[in-house]
C-alpha cells in the first residue's frame, strides 16, 4: 500500500488468530463480595440478620426467660434492665429480652408470608405485562397504578375486615399491596431489557419465548429485584408492625414486636420510657438493616454517585513541568499527567506527558482512538477534570496567563467567556428543562452582564448567525424539539455568545448524519475566520480533521505520537500508528480484497504495554521499543515519539479517486 | 441473474401506528418503508445506506421478522416468508441471521462465549452443551479469528472488536445462508473496523453467504457491496452497482451523500469542500409521521421543479443501469450522464449565454 | 398547561371508579362470608332480622345494580349509615373526624417537604462531605423508624419530661388557634420526620444524577457559576422523580397517620377505621375509603401538574 515503505520490515499479516488479554477485569461477583464485605454498614447488618436468624430459628438458645411467663406475685413488673431481666420486665413481668428474640420469629414469617405473595403474583405480571406490551400492559399498569397509589396500610385494613383480624390475613393484605412495587420494577426492567440488542440476537438464533425470558431477561432482573426486597422487606415489617401496634395485626398476647408496643403505648407515660425501647429498638434495627443492606447491594452492584460534575477534585502538589512553554501560543500545554485512582488502590495513568501548542488564528485537530485521552486533554487544560480523576504533573498557559492552579471561581470567569466549549452530544448538553433561548442568553448575563431582554436579542442574533431558521420563535422553544444537527448549531451559538479567543469543538459533528457534520464543519470554520479565534478540533474521524485542520496531533494511550501540519500528517506521516490508521480506512483502499489492518486492540488505562504504547500491535517494533516509553523527538517543525521513526520513511496512502462525478 | 432470484424483497411497507391514547387524538403511523425492492444472490452483497431516521434498519427488522410488515413479500428460494408459522420459524431461523449494532448490548452479559455461541448450536442441531459442542463452538472461533481461550470468556472480558466476531461466530453457529449486518462495523474504533470487515469479507470467501450489509457509512458500504441501494426517508431513491453508483450518482440525495464524506487527504478534500457545499442548504427533513405528498428530498434537494413537490417519482433506469426515483429522469430535464452539480452549471452556462 | 390540566381532570374519572370499585368490593366479600347482615343484627340473629337487614341494605339485587346504586349514594354525598348505630351517618361521622387527620396529614408534609429538599440540597452539593453523610445516616436511622415510636418518644420527651406540649389530646381549629397548632405539633412532627428522610434522599439521589449530567458540564463549561449549576440547572430536572415520591408519601402518609392519632389519643379517621375494622362496621370503613380515595386521587392530580410545570415534554403532550 505504501510506495516508500523501508524495505526491512514486512506488513503485518491480516486476520492473525487474536489472542486473549489477560482478563484485567475482576469477575463481577467476586468485585460485588469484595466491596459488600468492604463496607460497613453491610457487615453491620449481615451480622444482625445472623443474630435474628438465630433467634428465628432456635430462639430458646439464646432467650433466658419464657416470653409468655407472667411475674404472678406482681413484684417485679416496669424494670428497668438487670442482670436477671437483661431488657427489663413489661406490665406482666413478663422478660423484655426474651420476648424481643420470640419476636424474631414472628418478623420473619410476616416477610415470608408477604412477601411470598408480592412476589409470587407482582414478578409474572410484570414480566408478561412488560414482554407482551401494547394495550395489554397499558390495562394491567392502569389498574397496578390505581393499587400502588392507594395506601398500604388502608388496603390491608380492606383484607383485615374481610378475613378477620390475624397477622397471617393482615401480612396477605400487605402482600397483595406490595405486589405492585414488584409488578413495576419487574415491568419497567423487562421492558428495558426487551429493547436491548442480546435479545433481538436471541429471536434471530431462534430461542423460544419462554427461554428468552427465563435464560436471559430473568437473571439481568435478578439484581434489582434482590435490591428491592431486602427494601421491601424492612417496608413490610414496618407496616405489619403498625397494623399490630394497631391491635389489628398479631394476637394481643405474642411477643411481637407491634404488640409488644402496643401494649406499652398506654403506660409509657406513667411507667418511664424504656417500656417502648426494648421492642422498639430491635424494630428499628432491623429494618434499617434491610435498608441498609439493599443500599449496599446496589453500591456493590453499581457505580458509585459521590462524585459528580460539581466535585472539584483537590490539586495536591501538580509537579512543574520540565519544558518551557512556546511564547507566542495562545494556548500551550506541557508535560500533562492525568491520573485516576482505579480498583483496589492501583492507579490509572489516563495522560502521560501531553505538551501541545495553538496559535491564535489556527485549528489544530486532535485525533485518536476511543481511549486515546484526547477529550481528557482537553477537560484537564481547562479544569474540568472529572472527580476522582486529578492532573498531577504538567503547565497550562492560556493567553499569557498560567492557568494550571486556578480556583474555580478564576475559572468560571474565563470558561465561556475566553474559551467556549462545543460537545459531542448536543443535545445532551442542553439541560431539557430550560428554553433554549434562556440557556444562549445565559454565558451573555453572566459574563456581559447583559439585561435580559438584551441577552435575548443577542441570542436571535446569535441563532440567525449560526443558520437558524426563524430564530426569534425558536428561543422559546425546549431543546426536546430540535433536531441533533439544529441542537449543535444552538451549541454553536452559546460557545460563540462571548466571543472567546479559542474554541474548543470535542467531536462536535460525530453524533451527527453525515450530510449534516459538513454544515456545522463549515459553521465552526466561517466563524473563526471571521474572528480569527484559535480551535482545537477534537475527533476520530481523520476525514473530518483533513477538512479543517491546519495542524494535527495524533493521540494514542494517553500520549501525543505525532504533531505535524495537516499536509505531512496525511501525506508523510512519520508515525506508524498515524500510517496505520490511514491505512484502515476504506476511503484510502480501492476495489476489493482485505483491508490492511491494525493487530491487536487499542490498550486500556489499566494495563498500558511497556516501551512503546503501539508496539505490540506495531509491525516495525523492534527490542528496542518496548525497553522504554520513547520521547517525543523534534523533527523540523514537528514532533514525533518513535524509537525508529529515522529509519523509516511513509509515502503517501493511495490517492483518492475523485468521486461524485466531477471527473 | 436467474429469474428467481435466492433472495428478495418486493413492495416492502412497514408503517409504525401512533400510539392511541385517552382524550387525545391518534397520531398519524410513521411510514418507516415505503416500498422497497432489491434482491441478493448467494456469494453476493447488497448494501443499504441511509442516514438516521432512513428506514434502513427497519428493514432488517422486517426481514427478521422483529416488527410486523405492512404489505409487500420477503422470499427465499422462491417461498413467501413473511407469512411463516411458527412450525417453520425454526428452519427461516436456520437461514437467515444476524450481526448487529452494538457490541455492548447484543451479547447477554450474564453467559459465557461457550453459552452464547452453543445455545445457537443446541438449538439448531441438538447438540447439547458438552465437549462436542465446544468443539463446534471452537472452530467457530477459528473461522473469525480468536483462539480457543475466548471460549470461557464473557463479554466484558473482550474489547468491542472481539465482541463483534463473537456475533459473528453466533450467525455462523446455523450455517445460515443470508447474514444481515446491520450497522455491524460502526461502534467499532476505526483500526478495528477493518479487522471485523475483513473477518466478514473472508466468512463470505469461504461460506458463499449473502449479505445484506447496512450502514450509514457509505465508504464502508462501497467496500463490502457489489450493489448499494440507498435509502431516504424510506424510499429507496438509487439501486444498483455499487461502484458505479458511487463514481456516477444520479439521485441528487446520493451526490449529497458521497459529497458529504470527508476524505483523510487535505488537498483532496479542500477540492471536495466546494462540491459538498453546493448543496449545503438549512433545510431539516420531514418527519417520517407526515412525509410531504411529493419527494420527501424536495426541501433539501438543489434542482427542485413544480412536480417534485406534488408527487413521489416513480423508479426509472438510471444510466448506470440501476435505478432511479427522481423527477429529473423522467419529467424534468434528464441528466444525460451529467452530475447534478454539472448540471446547475451548464444550465446556469446556458442561460447567461442566451 | 390549562389543556393540560383539563385532560389530567378528565383522566381522574375513571381513577375515581376503580377506587370506588375496590372499595365496593369489601362489602361483597364481606357478604360472601355471610356477615354484613349477621353484623347489624348482633349475636343470636333471628332469621327474621337478618331478612329485614338484607331486604333494607337492598342486599338481595344483583351486584352490577348494587354498584351503580352504590355509585348514586356517593355521589350525592349519602355514604350510608354505620352498621352498629343505624341513626350514624357515616357522613356525619366522617365530617367530625376528618379534620383532625387533614390537620395532621397536611401540617406534616409541608414539614416534611420543606426540611427535606433543603437537607437533600444541602447533601448533593457535597457528596461524601461531612453534610451529607451526617445527614444520611440520620436519615437511614429515621426511615427505619415508624411514625408511631417517634411520636411515644416526642410525647414521653418534649410533652411529659419538659412539659412543653400536651402529651394527648386535640384542639379543633374553631376553638382556639393557638390550641389547635399546640395539638398537632407532636404528631405532625413525628410523621413528618420520616417524609424528611425519604424525601432527603430521593432528592440527594436525583441531585447527583442530574450533577453528573452533561448539560450541567457543559454549563460550567460556559462559566455559570456553582450556586446557578445547583439551583437553575439542576434542580429543576431533579425535581421531577422527588415530584413522584412525594405524591407516595403523602398518601402513605395517609394510611400511617392512624397510628400516630392513637398515640396522641387524636379521635381522627384513625381511630375510626381501626375500631370499624374491630368491630367489622363495614360502612365506616368503606365511608373512609373513599374519603381517602379521593384524597390520594387529588394528591396525584397535584402530582401530575407540578410534571406539567416542571418538565415541558409531558406539558407539551409528548
Amino acid at each position: 500500500m505504501t510506495t516508500e515503505t523501508s524495505p526491512t520490515v514486512e506488513a503485518p499479516a491480516p486476520l492473525a488468530p487474536e489472542a486473549p488479554i489477560e482478563p484485567a477485569v475482576d469477575s463481577p461477583r467476586r468485585r460485588f463480595w469484595r466491596r459488600m464485605l468492604r463496607n460497613p454498614l453491610a457487615v453491620f447488618s449481615m451480622l444482625w440478620f445472623l443474630v435474628l436468624l438465630v433467634a428465628w430459628v432456635a430462639p430458646d438458645l439464646i432467650a433466658t426467660h419464657d416470653p409468655f411467663k407472667q411475674d404472678v406475685t406482681l413484684q417485679r413488673l416496669f424494670e428497668t434492665p438487670s442482670a436477671d431481666h437483661w431488657l427489663g420486665t413489661d406490665q406482666f413481668g413478663r422478660d423484655h429480652y426474651s420476648r424481643v428474640i420470640y419476636g424474631a420469629g414472628f418478623a420473619f414469617r410476616s416477610i415470608l408470608i408477604a412477601m411470598s405473595i408480592a412476589v409470587g403474583v407482582g414478578v409474572p405480571i410484570g414480566l408478561f405485562s412488560g414482554w407482551k406490551g401494547g394495550r395489554f400492559d397499558r390495562a394491567v399498569m392502569w389498574v397496578n397504578d390505581v393499587l400502588f397509589s392507594l395506601p398500604i396500610v388502608l388496603l390491608a385494613m380492606a383484607v383485615i375486615i374481610v378475613l378477620t383480624p390475624s397477622l397471617t390475613n393482615a401480612m396477605i393484605g400487605v402482600g397483595i399491596a406490595m405486589s405492585t412495587r414488584f409488578v413495576r420494577l419487574t415491568r419497567a426492567v423487562t421492558l428495558a431489557e426487551k429493547e436491548e440488542l442480546y435479545v433481538d440476537a436471541a429471536r434471530i438464533t431462534g430461542i423460544s419465548t419462554p427461554r428468552i425470558l427465563g435464560r436471559y431477561i430473568v437473571p439481568n432482573l435478578l439484581p434489582s429485584l434482590v435490591i428491592q426486597a431486602a427494601i421491601i422487606s424492612g417496608a413490610i415489617i414496618l407496616i405489619g408492625a403498625t397494623l399490630s401496634f394497631l391491635g389489628i395485626g398479631a394476637n394481643l398476647d405474642d411477643p411481637d414486636w407491634g404488640v409488644m408496643l402496643n401494649r406499652s403505648q398506654s403506660i409509657f407515660r406513667q411507667e418511664g420510657v424504656w417500656q417502648i425501647v426494648p421492642a422498639g429498638m430491635a424494630l428499628v434495627l432491623t429494618v434499617l438493616s434491610f435498608n441498609l443492606l439493599g443500599d449496599a447491594i446496589r453500591d456493590a452492584l453499581g457505580r458509585d454517585a459521590s462524585n459528580n460534575a460539581l466535585t472539584v477534585t483537590k490539586r495536591v502538589s501538580v509537579a512543574a513541568a520540565q519544558t518551557e512553554h512556546s511564547p507566542d501560543a495562545l494556548l500551550s500545554i506541557r508535560d500533562m499527567d492525568v491520573e485516576f485512582p482505579g480498583q483496589a488502590g492501583q492507579i490509572s495513568e489516563i495522560l502521560n506527558g501531553v505538551s501541545l501548542d495553538l496559535r491564535a488564528g489556527e485549528t489544530l485537530g486532535v485525533v485518536g482512538e476511543s481511549g486515546s485521552g484526547k477529550s481528557m486533554t482537553m477537560l484537564s487544560a481547562l479544569g474540568l477534570t472529572p472527580a476522582p480523576g486529578r492532573m498531577t504533573r504538567g503547565s497550562v498557559r492560556f493567553d499569557g496567563r498560567d492557568v494550571t492552579n486556578l480556583s474555580e471561581a478564576e475559572w468560571a470567569k474565563i470558561r465561556g467567556k475566553e474559551i467556549g466549549v462545543i460537545f459531542q452530544e448536543p443535545i445532551a448538553v442542553l439541560n431539557p428543562a430550560i428554553k433554549v433561548g434562556a440557556q444562549i442568553a445565559e454565558p451573555l448575563r453572566i459574563h456581559m452582564g447583559m439585561s435580559k431582554a438584551d441577552a435575548r436579542e443577542r441570542a436571535a442574533e446569535l441563532l440567525a448567525e449560526v443558520r437558524v431558521p426563524d430564530p426569534v420563535r425558536r428561543l422559546d422553544q425546549y431543546p426536546h424539539e430540535f433536531s441533533g444537527g439544529m441542537a449543535q448549531r444552538v451549541g454553536i451559538a452559546m460557545a460563540l455568545a462571548c466571543e472567546p479567543k479559542l474554541l474548543i469543538a470535542d467531536e462536535p459533528s460525530t453524533a451527527l448524519d453525515v450530510t449534516v457534520q459538513g454544515q456545522i464543519l463549515d459553521l465552526i470554520s466561517e466563524v473563526q475566520e471571521r474572528r480569527q479565534m484559535g480551535v482545537i478540533l477534537i475527533t476520530h474521524d481523520l476525514g473530518v480533521i483533513a477538512e479543517a485542520a491546519d495542524r494535527v496531533l495524533v493521540m494514542y494511550g494517553g500520549q501525543v505520537v505525532e504533531t505535524a501540519s495537516a499536509h505531512d500528517v496525511f501525506l508523510h506521516p512519520r508515525h506508524p500508528y498515524s500510517h496505520a490508521l490511514l491505512e484502515t480506512m476504506p476511503q484510502n483502499h480501492d476495489g476489493g480484497g482485505d483491508l490492511p489492518v491494525i493487530d491487536g486492540m487499542v490498550p486500556s488505562a489499566t494495563a498500558w504495554p511497556s516501551g512503546c504504547r503501539f508496539a505490540p500491535r506495531c509491525g516495525f517494533a523492534t527490542d528496542a521499543c518496548v525497553s522504554a516509553i520513547p520521547p517525543l523527538e523534534r523533527v523540523d517543525n514537528d514532533l514525533v515519539r518513535c524509537v525508529r521513526h529515522s529509519e523509516i520513511t511513509f509515502g503517501q496512502p493511495v490517492a483518492d479517486q475523485p468521486v461524485g462525478g466531477t471527473a | 441473474m436467474s429469474d428467481k432470484p435466492f433472495f428478495s424483497v418486493d413492495d416492502l411497507h412497514v408503517h409504525f401506528a401512533g400510539r392511541s391514547r385517552l382524550f387525545r387524538p391518534t397520531p398519524p403511523p410513521v411510514k418507516a418503508v415505503n416500498g422497497i425492492s432489491f434482491s441478493i444472490e448467494p456469494h453476493r452483497t447488497f448494501g443499504l445506506v441511509g442516514e438516521s431516521g432512513s428506514g434502513k434498519s427497519t428493514v432488517a427488522r422486517a426481514i427478521l421478522q422483529l416488527v410486523d410488515i405492512q404489505s409487500g413479500t420477503i422470499t427465499l428460494d422462491g417461498e413467501d416468508v413473511t407469512k411463516v408459522s411458527s412450525g417453520d420459524e425454526l428452519t427461516f431461523r436456520s437461514r437467515v441471521q444476524a450481526v448487529l449494532q452494538d457490541p455492548f448490548s447484543s451479547l447477554n452479559q450474564v453467559h459465557q462465549t461457550r453459552t452464547i455461541v452453543g445455545d445457537a448450536i443446541t438449538r439448531h442441531f441438538g447438540i447439547n452443551a458438552g465437549a462436542d459442542r465446544d468443539e463446534e463452538v471452537m472452530t467457530l472461533l477459528d473461522e473469525v479469528g480468536l483462539s480457543r481461550e475466548f471460549l470461557d470468556r464473557y463479554p466484558y472480558e473482550m474489547s468491542g472488536g472481539q465482541r463483534q466476531r463473537i456475533s459473528i461466530a453466533r450467525a455462523l453457529a446455523v450455517k445460515p445462508e443470508l447474514i444481515i449486518a446491520d450497522e455491524a462495523t460502526s461502534a467499532l474504533d476505526v483500526s478495528i473496523q477493518s479487522q471485523v470487515i475483513n473477518v466478514l469479507k473472508r466468512v463470505q470467501a469461504d461460506t458463499g453467504v449473502a449479505y445484506l450489509f447496512i450502514a450509514h457509512d457509505l465508504e464502508v458500504v462501497k467496500h463490502m457491496s457489489d450493489e448499494v441501494g440507498v435509502m431516504y426517508l424510506g424510499y429507496l431513491v438509487e439501486k444498483g452497482d455499487a461502484e458505479k453508483i458511487y463514481n456516477g450518482p444520479t439521485h441528487p440525495y446520493t451526490e449529497m451523500l458521497i459529497a458529504s464524506i470527508p476524505m483523510p487527504n487535505p488537498v483532496v478534500q479542500a477540492e471536495r469542500r466546494s462540491l459538498r457545499q453546493s448543496f449545503d442548504n438549512d433545510a431539516e427533513p420531514p418527519s417520517p409521521a407526515s412525509l410531504p405528498p411529493g419527494c420527501p428530498f424536495e426541501n433539501r434537494c438543489p434542482v427542485t421543479m413544480d412536480i417534485c413537490r406534488e408527487e413521489m417519482p416513480a423508479p426509472t433506469i438510471g444510466h448506470h443501469g440501476g435505478e432511479v426515483r427522481c423527477h429529473l429522469h423522467t419529467s424534468g430535464p434528464e441528466l444525460g450522464g451529467e452530475s447534478v452539480v454539472q448540471f446547475i452549471e451548464s444550465t446556469a452556462r446556458r442561460s447567461s449565454t442566451v | 398547561m390549562a389543556r393540560y390540566i383539563g385532560f389530567r381532570l378528565l383522566a381522574a374519572i375513571p381513577l375515581l371508579l376503580a377506587i370506588a370499585a375496590i372499595t365496593f368490593l369489601i362489602s361483597v366479600a364481606m357478604e360472601a362470608r355471610g356477615s354484613i347482615a349477621g353484623q347489624v343484627c348482633g349475636e343470636g340473629a333471628t332469621p327474621e332480622c337478618i331478612t329485614a337487614v338484607e331486604a333494607e341494605l337492598g342486599l338481595n339485587d344483583s351486584i352490577p345494580v348494587r354498584f351503580t346504586r352504590w355509585l348514586g349514594d356517593i355521589a350525592s354525598g349519602d355514604l350510608g349509615s354505620s352498621l352498629l348505630d343505624r341513626n350514624t351517618e357515616v357522613s356525619a361521622l366522617i365530617g367530625e373526624r376528618i379534620w383532625p387527620t387533614l390537620s395532621i396529614v397536611t401540617f406534616s408534609l409541608l414539614i416534611g417537604v420543606t426540611l427535606g429538599m433543603l437537607m437533600g440540597i444541602v447533601a448533593a452539593i457535597r457528596p461524601g462531605g461531612v453534610a451529607d453523610r451526617s445527614i444520611s445516616v440520620i436519615a437511614a436511622g429515621v426511615i427505619a423508624a415508624p411514625g408511631f415510636i417517634i411520636g411515644m418518644l416526642l410525647s414521653w420527651g418534649i410533652a411529659v419530661e419538659l412539659g412543653w406540649l400536651d402529651p394527648v389530646g386535640y384542639v379543633p381549629f374553631g376553638e382556639s388557634f393557638t390550641g389547635w397548632l399546640k395539638s398537632i405539633t407532636l404528631p405532625s412532627i413525628a410523621l413528618a420526620l420520616p417524609t424528611i428522610a425519604i424525601v432527603q434522599r430521593q432528592l440527594r439521589s436525583s441531585m447527583a444524577n442530574a450533577l453528573q449530567s452533561r448539560y450541567v458540564l457543559a454549563a460550567r463549561a460556559r462559566g455559570v457559576a456553582r450556586t446557578s449549576l445547583i439551583g437553575r440547572h439542576a434542580l429543576p430536572n431533579a425535581m421531577v422523580p422527588t415530584v413522584t415520591v412525594i405524591g407516595f408519601r403523602a398518601a402513605a402518609a395517609i394510611g400511617l397517620t392512624t397510628a400516630v392519632e392513637i398515640v396522641f389519643g387524636i379521635r381522627g379517621m384513625g381511630e375510626m377505621l381501626v375500631t370499624s375494622i374491630i368491630t367489622r362496621n363495614v360502612t365506616v370503613l368503606q365511608g373512609g375509603m373513599i374519603v381517602v380515595g379521593l384524597t390520594v386521587v387529588f394528591v396525584n392530580l397535584l402530582v401530575d401538574i407540578s410534571y406539567g410545570f416542571l418538565n415541558p415534554k409531558v406539558r407539551l403532550g409528548r
